[in-house]
């Protein structure tokens, strides 16, 4: 098989994504409006179950369309990686060696989908919490494995900090299932919580979902991580991995404890908040390119909290919208800054690059689509997520008659020039401008990664354009989900 | 009789440019001129889909076709081909056609000609989605697609050659470079407009909470969500923040600074964007919602404040754009500080609308006056185009005495400059002077006067400078860099007609509409009235027309102070400008003011450029790399430390007294010799004892 | 419904190995070829047969009561000491787990063992057969001879095939053991005169034990047992007896030695003093909470790998207290799961312990370097072994875990907090990890790897684990009874 491996994995993924937009398709073959279940006896914790519905779909999907896209991606840009390790540790190539690191990887690789997948599908929270750490150990192994940099320091600190985050997790979730009385997401009894013990267990299981989410302050680990991951990992790390902390918390907090979850949003609301502006100024004091971006996944998961904490469910259809624009987003811009590393080779310093726009026209491209995503201008999917966002926290604000929530959304809109701020500051550095002489030969990589950029570009303009597809079956949901809790 | 067209019509006006634009990397494969045609036939086509609509403005009329689009929120995509947008959707096709045109010429031999082609062919077609949208969100897609555009052609020399900046390298003010580089601008538009967009959707987000729709047409039908508006006291800010949107887009103040520092960007690109089109975009937001504000608050709340402020931003603006032209020494820089000003004169037109009790009078104004600047401020700048080709440089210093070199031009030019002036039958006298005459219609007297005086001292202002760069172009003796280029026999020679023909024509409209201004306002105020009143209900009082006597003498007056002067200076050589500035301290003190933009820019940079990147550096310095990424590596380090002290407690404190208590060293220290066997016998000896025990106790 | 013996099983259980390994001297006297052979034949028929009835056990679903009873036949006149054996829902799964720790000790043997085989295999057996002894006798004389008799093979693997301070090592353990079994054995004999009619057997005295005697008895075991199991301070022979003992016995020392401990809490303080256990709960809960803290911070310190590993199953077997004394149905499987699991994961550790020394010479952590690159295949292990420590929820010693925690949450929500300890044993295993796998290797390192069947061998630790992760009703359909039957006696002394 050598190296092709790649290609088999390929297959793999698609047809598990062939599954899921099957199974999200109904009759009428519009996407998606009915659910799927199914499961199985797991005495005695409860029942290990499979579901597939409005809110876990636009996960789902997103996951798997990234795993597959990034499959291909990473044939040309892992086996340049590899080659470069061979190089860097002084050993010498052979094509055995080359074959079997990248057998590793993509098994890795594909565990790692498997797990992510995994999260989002549960029905039950130890089941949940199971795939929540299977998805962090492939990780762990392929930055230790293929990353830059001090990457066995980087990925056990990775390791260590997702996994504290995960036990506090863990705590909260074992005083969920036992005073709820069961671990099944249906038969969980929010009731059965004494009410002394409701605030630690609100606290125990955001804190753990927020140190996924790299809120403002639990983040540290992520810019290291995502910097020195290879990056087709960064390219689902950064969009796919730690947004699933957003549906944890929408499934944990809307749907099974909505008392304590009303009782926490003011937190999370400016915990959002602080998180986008912190994000977005730190993101202009890199140099580093995929620090850079690093840090502006920080504030886009900001974004995302902001509006899970609006309590209304325009806001939180925009959270999970924005799961899926910042995926296909910052999908390409990891994947249009891996192109530009690889043609490089390997530089990452923005000062050191310029005038690229020329050279690399469709790496250019694909960055620019990919920051108008994150920007959140029309026709990119960024654009819908985000004036939903807002609009359920407008929405929201006033609702509750609340002249401070009001204000802290017209400050957090205010925000977004932010990101417009950076985004165009690093489009001007790495692709306009003068052209350093040492470029002059550069060019677009190898169709193998410039069709995936391709791809994502259409897809993030589509559902830029035909949002509905997300929103038809998730909105409803949440629509009656918010209804019965107010 | 009702009109009837193709519900696809409208759609395709927008979408056949769109698709286009799609298309063009694909086509640019069969060759450079089959691009380029194809490039200018979709626009063609657009305008023709434009013409086939005027049937239904000229009637009065208009046309509404919508498709589902956001289904689980009831959102619906839609075209609303009323008069306001039908006519408007003309003069962009239109304008934009014949600057396509010009384009062939102006950018012959410039490389990554696919771009722009693309860019431009894709803004015409946002543009048109602006203008035919029928629901706030949809208008949003073309809004944000012309600000992309915008952005991609001031930045389209991205190499960012000192030759391509803008403005006069090395020039400061409090420190801060007033010369920008293409991509600079570019993104400064970007982020500037942005700002506008972000109250914008503050706006609309809110307006959607209360309606339940984007949809202009379900907001004009049912008037619920301006009473609850009104009682939640956020009526007015609501609009005023859609205005914001507006006030970006159109470079109004506060967000003026962004326009002129666009003309990095080549001239084709500032006659159609700069000029003509995308900054009337907010101008026609205004004239989209305004009637809409206006009917719909009409019994529950008043409305006035907002148009009071809509009024002020655009006077003001006006005088201060105005007052920078008179001094810039750029020819486009000048065009684009007129631009703002006249702009502002539009905005101050349908803020008057609110406040007169005759809507449709002010309304028309505005529209006329959009509609005539449209046309000769498109053509002022390609002309300028032409000349700035022609002499290869874009400073007015550096020219003079071409009125003999590019004869054709300088007629043109100087019909549209006249026109901008305000001369007498010339489009601009009449639009200008509608809208002096609507500004005597308000109430409130203060109000009426001050915006009155400003209004007509700009007109002083902007007669004055329009004839200050005519002659400081085509008059006076031939400036050293014309002589230079002379001597290097680089003769400076009238445009190709492939160029001049586009101005040339505007400027024959322009006098069209001079001789026929009348009949032209009447047309626009007939169908717009019909377009009032059965789209918006809104109840018009028809009125003859006439011209009022204070507005035209106040204009003519004004035309004569401001040629004259100008005439003494540039034209006639009378006196020379730099002797009477130097003599009076106050002018020159003035003068750099003007020319530092009133340290607006530079004010902006210091606290939002430079003050938020002090932010992050600070932030990053003493917060995240000085206290949190230290986490990363003390927390582990902290614990281990501790955890030696535990160690070392385990083994001396715990193990030390524990084997002390089992007084074990001793007794090891004399057993260990004869472990093995030894212990077995101890072992046993100990084991048969406890036996022995139990039997006893048993016993 | 209990499943009565057609034939003695669990005689067999008993004496098979026992006499297999008796048998050894005589059968290899000249040639010691075949004798690892011999040993994994006799190894596998005994886990047959644990199979087979614990199979029995797991279908009829009769964990509650004790199956395939023997006896009560007296053996010495008429002091109460009697032969009288069965197997319920707790010594189920240690039977089971004892079985298979045996075979793959085997395996491990092979490679590890090199001198005196025929005193160590034969002592392998005597052991297991002891063990199986203590984890069946429902006569405490008996159980308390059984417990006895296991010191000896276990003072002869460390004495003999120990490291250089095994004397020091093995007398240490042997001294803190047989004086913990001296208060056991004196709280029987306590509880033999304080019932009537005296008696020795478990199932006679239960629930007949005046409350005053309960206490004093149940602080006696409180040190018999937790010098085993260990507890906090009693644990000071532990790592001493590990870091001697070769990598087989430490196996053995951790993966059933100490269960004995945990076994004998759950059998006599909890079956036999429900009432005191209850009463005082929380004293052995608090002691348990402070074991698993205290093993696990003093283990982030230690550079002897095998020390760490020792250190952590101290803190694991603080998991087994606290579960035991939460008295709940949760924390009682949990504690036996938790024995179960617990037995494999720190199993496969120690054999990589060995192998480390094999592969380096030396079991520093701090010395060893870039293993990653040196030997592959034991890396690989050495960190799924560690993430089978750490309770990642890739092995089923994440569900034991959980259950015990769940027990404590169930007796008060602070009790959460013990996930802290997880999360401590995380660091230090990834601390160490991370120098020694992922570690640049030091330039001249010469390459050495486990061979394949010994890869196999190890792998096999991990079976069990994944199984019973994926169907963790393997065991807890057996636990769950017993567990149900303790936590009823608890809540009833509580009452």
């Amino acid at each position: 098989m050598g190296k092709n491996v790649g290609w088999l994995a390929f297959v793999i993924m698609l047809y598990s994504t062939g599954l899921v937009l099957y199974s999200g398709m109904d009759n009428n073959g519009s996407l998606f409006t009915n659910t799927r279940l199914e499961t199985y006896s797991w005495n005695p914790i409860g029942e290990f179950g499979l579901h597939l519905d409005g809110l876990s779909f636009p996960f789902a999907a997103i996951i798997m369309i990234l795993s597959t896209t990034l499959a291909v991606y990473s044939m040309p840009y892992m086996e340049h990686r590899v080659r470069e390790e061979f190089h860097e540790n002084k050993k010498k190539f052979s094509v055995d060696a080359l074959n079997r690191k990248m057998a590793l990887y993509y098994s890795l690789y594909v565990i790692y989908a498997a797990g992510m997948l995994g999260t989002v599908l549960a029905t039950n929270l130890i089941q949940f919490y199971i795939f929540f750490e299977l998805m962090l150990i492939p990780s762990f192994f392929l930055i230790s494995e293929f990353g830059y940099g001090e990457r066995a320091k980087i990925s056990v600190m990775y390791f260590l900090w997702t996994h504290v985050g995960a036990v506090s997790l863990l705590a909260g979730i074992l005083t969920v299932g036992y005073f709820g009385g069961s671990f099944n997401f249906v038969e969980i009894a929010e009731s059965g919580l004494p009410n002394s013990i409701r605030i630690w267990v609100a606290i125990a299981i955001s804190f753990g979902l927020l140190m996924k989410l790299a809120a403002a302050g639990l983040h540290v680990w992520l810019p290291y991580a995502h910097a020195e991951s290879p990056t087709p990992i960064s390219a689902l790390l950064s969009p796919a991995m730690i947004g699933i902390g957003a549906y944890a918390f929408l499934r944990i907090f809307v749907f099974i404890l909505p008392s304590i979850y009303q009782s926490i949003v003011m937190v999370i609301t400016l915990w959002g908040l602080l998180t986008m502006i912190y994000g977005g100024l730190m993101a202009y004091s890199q140099d580093d390119l995929k620090r850079l971006l690093a840090y502006s996944s920080v504030s886009q998961m900001g974004y995302i909290i902001f509006g899970m904490g609006s309590l209304y469910y325009l806001g939180v259809t925009g959270s999970v919208f924005h799961y899926v624009s910042h995926g296909t987003g910052k999908a390409l811009l990891f994947m249009a800054a891996g192109s530009i590393i690889m043609q490089t080779g390997g530089i990452r310093s923005i000062k050191k690059l310029g005038g690229l726009g020329s050279k690399l026209p469709i790496t250019g491209i694909a960055a620019m689509i990919g920051f108008l995503a994150i920007v959140g201008v029309p026709p990119t999917n960024g654009f819908q997520s985000e004036w939903m966002i807002f609009a359920g926290a407008f929405g929201g604000a006033l609702e509750s008659g609340s002249t401070s929530k009001l204000i802290i959304a017209a400050l957090a809109l205010a925000g977004t020039p932010i990101t417009a701020g950076y985004a165009l500051l690093t489009m001007r550095k790495v692709f306009f401008g003068a052209l350093p002489k040492d470029f002059e030969n550069l060019k677009d990589p190898s169709p193998l990664m410039t069709i995936p950029l391709l791809f994502l570009c259409a897809l993030t303009l589509l559902i830029g354009v035909f949002p509905s597809v997300i929103t038809d079956s998730l909105i409803p949901l949440l629509q009656s989900t918010f209804g019965a809790m107010s | 009789m009702a009109e009837e067209i193709n519900y696809l019509i409208p759609w395709l006006v927008f979408a056949v440019p769109i698709l286009g634009a799609l298309l063009m990397p694909v086509v640019a494969r069969f060759g450079n001129r089959i691009r380029d045609y194809y490039a200018i036939s979709t626009t063609l086509v657009s305008a023709i889909l434009c013409a086939l609509m005027l049937p239904i403005a000229i009637a009065g009329e208009s046309f509404h076709h919508q498709v589902m689009w956001i289904a689980a929120l009831d959102i619906t995509a839609g075209v609303l081909a009323d008069p306001l947008s039908i006519l408007m959707a003309n003069i962009v096709g239109w304008l934009s056609f014949s600057i396509m045109i010009y384009s062939l010429g102006y950018m012959k031999g410039e490389e990554n000609m696919t771009r722009y082609w693309f860019l431009m062919v894709f803004f015409i077609g946002s543009m048109q989605l602006i203008i035919l949208s029928d629901n706030f969100l949809q208008l949003f897609f073309g809004w944000e697609g012309v600000g992309l555009c915008s952005y991609g052609l001031i930045s389209f020399w991205n190499k960012d050659l000192k030759k391509d900046y803008v403005g006069t390298v090395g020039q400061k003010a409090w420190g801060i470079p007033l010369a920008f580089s293409p991509t600079h601008a570019g993104s400064k538009a970007f982020l500037m407009t942005r700002v506008g967009d972000v109250s914008f959707l503050i706006g609309i987000l809110t307006l959607f909470f209360f309606s339940g729709t984007f949809d202009f047409v379900k907001l004009s039908e049912s008037h619920g969500w301006a009473v609850d508006l009104a009682q939640s006291g956020l009526l007015i800010p609501v609009a005023v923040f859609i205005f914001g949107g507006a006030i970006g887009k159109s470079a109004q103040f506060p967000l003026q600074e962004w326009l002129p520092d666009a003309m990095a960007g080549p001239t084709s690109v500032s006659a159609l964007i700069h000029a003509a089109t995308m900054v009337k975009a907010g101008v026609f937001l205004i004239a989209r919602i305004g009637p809409i504000f206006v009917t719909a608050v009409e019994n529950v709340a008043t409305i006035m404040p907002f148009f009071e402020f809509v009024a002020w931003i655009g006077a003001i603006t006006a005088f201060l754009a105005a007052s920078q032209a008179m001094v810039s020494k750029e020819l486009k820089k000048v065009l684009a500080y007129s631009t703002v000003s006249q702009i502002g004169y539009m905005m101050l037109a349908f803020g008057v609308a609110g406040l007169t009790s005759d809507f449709i009078f002010a309304y028309t104004a505005g529209f006329f006056h959009l509609t005539s600047h449209a046309i000769f401020k498109a053509a002022l700048f390609m002309a300028a185009g032409a000349i700035i080709h022609g002499t290869h440089t874009k400073y007015m210093t550096e020219m003079g005495g071409l009125r003999t070199k590019m004869p054709i031009t300088f007629v043109a030019m100087t019909i549209a400059a006249g026109s901008l002036a305000g001369i007498p039958f010339l489009s601009g006298f009449w639009s200008k002077d509608a809208i002096l005459a609507s500004i005597l219609g308000v109430e409130s007297s203060l109000t009426l006067i001050s915006l009155y005086a400003i209004a007509s001292i700009t007109a002083v202002m902007t007669a004055f400078y329009s004839f200050r760069m005519i002659g400081m172009i085509f008059f006076g003796k031939p400036s050293n860099h014309i002589k230079k280029m002379e001597s290097s026999d680089k003769h400076v020679h009238e445009a190709p007609v492939i160029m001049y023909a586009p101005y040339v024509i505007l400027a024959i409209i322009t006098l069209g509409i001079g001789l026929t201004g009348p009949t032209v306002e009447g047309f626009l105020e007939g169908s717009l009235a019909h377009h009032l009143e059965h789209s918006v209900h809104m109840e018009i009082q028809h009125h003859e027309f006439s011209l009022n006597r204070i507005a035209v003498s106040t204009s003519i007056i004004a035309v004569i102070i401001g040629c004259g002067s100008s005439y003494l200076f540039y034209i006639g050589n009378r006196m020379s400008p730099s002797q009477v500035i130097t003599s009076i301290p106050i002018l020159s003190k003035l003068q750099t003011f003007f020319e530092n933009r009133w340290y607006i820019n530079s004010l902006y940079y210091i606290v939002f450029i430079n003050g938020s990147l002090r932010l992050s550096k600070f932030t990053d310095k003493y917060i995240e790399t000085g206290i949190l990424s230290k986490l990363n590596t003390v927390v582990p380090d902290y614990s281990i430390s501790s955890s030696k002290l535990g160690g070392r407690f385990d083994r001396y404190v715990v193990d030390g007294t524990a084997t002390r208590i089992a007084n074990l060293n001793l007794f090891l220290s004399h057993n260990i010799r004869k472990l093995q066997t030894g212990i077995a016998e101890q072992y046993v000896f100990v084991f048969t004892l406890g036996i022995i025990a139990l039997i006893i106790l048993l016993g | 419904m209990m499943v009565d013996a057609s034939f003695p099983l669990i005689s067999v259980l008993i004496a098979l190995p026992i006499l297999a390994g008796l048998a050894i001297p005589l059968l290899f006297k000249n040639s010691q070829k075949y004798i690892i052979h011999y040993a994994i034949l006799v190894a596998l028929i005994e886990l047959a047969i644990t199979f087979y009835s614990y199979g029995l056990i797991l279908t009829n679903g009769s964990g509650g009561e004790y199956n395939f009873v023997e006896g009560p036949v007296s053996i010495i006149g008429n002091f109460g000491i009697d032969y009288y054996v069965g197997m319920d829902g707790l010594s189920g799964p240690l039977v089971l787990i004892t079985s298979i720790l045996t075979l793959l000790v085997l395996f491990g043997s092979r490679d590890l063992i090199k001198d005196r085989k025929i005193l160590y295999y034969s002592m392998i057996f005597i052991f297991q057969g002891s063990i199986m002894g203590v984890f069946t006798q429902l006569n405490m004389i008996l159980f308390y001879v059984f417990w006895d008799i296991v010191l000896i093979p276990m003072f002869l693997f460390i004495g003999i095939w120990g490291g250089p301070r095994k004397r020091y090592a093995a007398m240490k353990f042997f001294l803190f053991t047989f004086v913990g079994s001296i208060f056991m054995l004196l709280a029987f004999i306590l509880i033999y005169f304080n019932v009537a009619p005296h008696s020795f057997n478990i199932p006679e005295v239960a629930g007949k034990i005046p409350l005053s005697l309960q206490v004093i008895s149940s602080v006696l075991f409180f040190i018999g047992f937790g010098v085993k199991l260990p507890v906090v301070p009693f644990h000071t022979w532990l790592p001493d007896a590990h870091v001697e003992a070769p990598a087989p016995i430490s196996v053995f020392l951790a993966g059933l030695l100490l269960k004995m401990g945990g076994y004998g809490f759950l059998r006599f303080n909890i079956g036999l003093l429900p009432e005191a256990s209850a009463q005082y709960a929380w004293i052995f809960i608090l002691v348990g909470i402070i074991t698993m803290f205290y093993g696990a911070i003093v283990a982030i310190v230690q550079t002897d790998i095998k020390k760490m590993i020792a250190l952590t199953s101290v803190n694991h077997m603080g998991f087994v207290m606290v579960g035991a004394f939460t008295g709940t149905v949760f924390g009682i499987s949990g504690s036996i799961f938790q024995m179960f699991t617990h037995a494999a994961a720190v199993g496969i550790m120690f054999m990589l312990s060995g192998y480390l020394h094999e592969a380096t010479g030396t079991r520093n952590i701090t010395v060893i370097k870039g293993l990653k690159f040196s030997s592959p295949r034991l890396a690989t292990l050495l960190i799924l072994g560690s993430m089978a420590a750490m309770c990642i929820p890739i092995f089923s010693t994440f569900i034991s875990e959980y259950l015990v925690i769940l027990g404590a949450i169930q007796v008060n929500a602070i009790y959460a907090l013990i996930v802290a300890v997880p999360a401590i044993t995380v660091g230090y295993f990834l601390w160490m990890l991370r120098r020694v796998v992922m570690s640049d290797i030091k330039p001249g390192t010469k390459k050495w790897d486990l061979s394949n069947i010994s890869t196999l061998a190890l792998v096999l630790y991990l079976v069990p684990l994944v199984l019973t992760l994926i169907a963790p009703w393997l065991i807890l359909d057996v636990a769950n009874p017993i567990s149900t039957f303790y936590a009823s006696l608890i809540s009833g002394g509580a009452a």
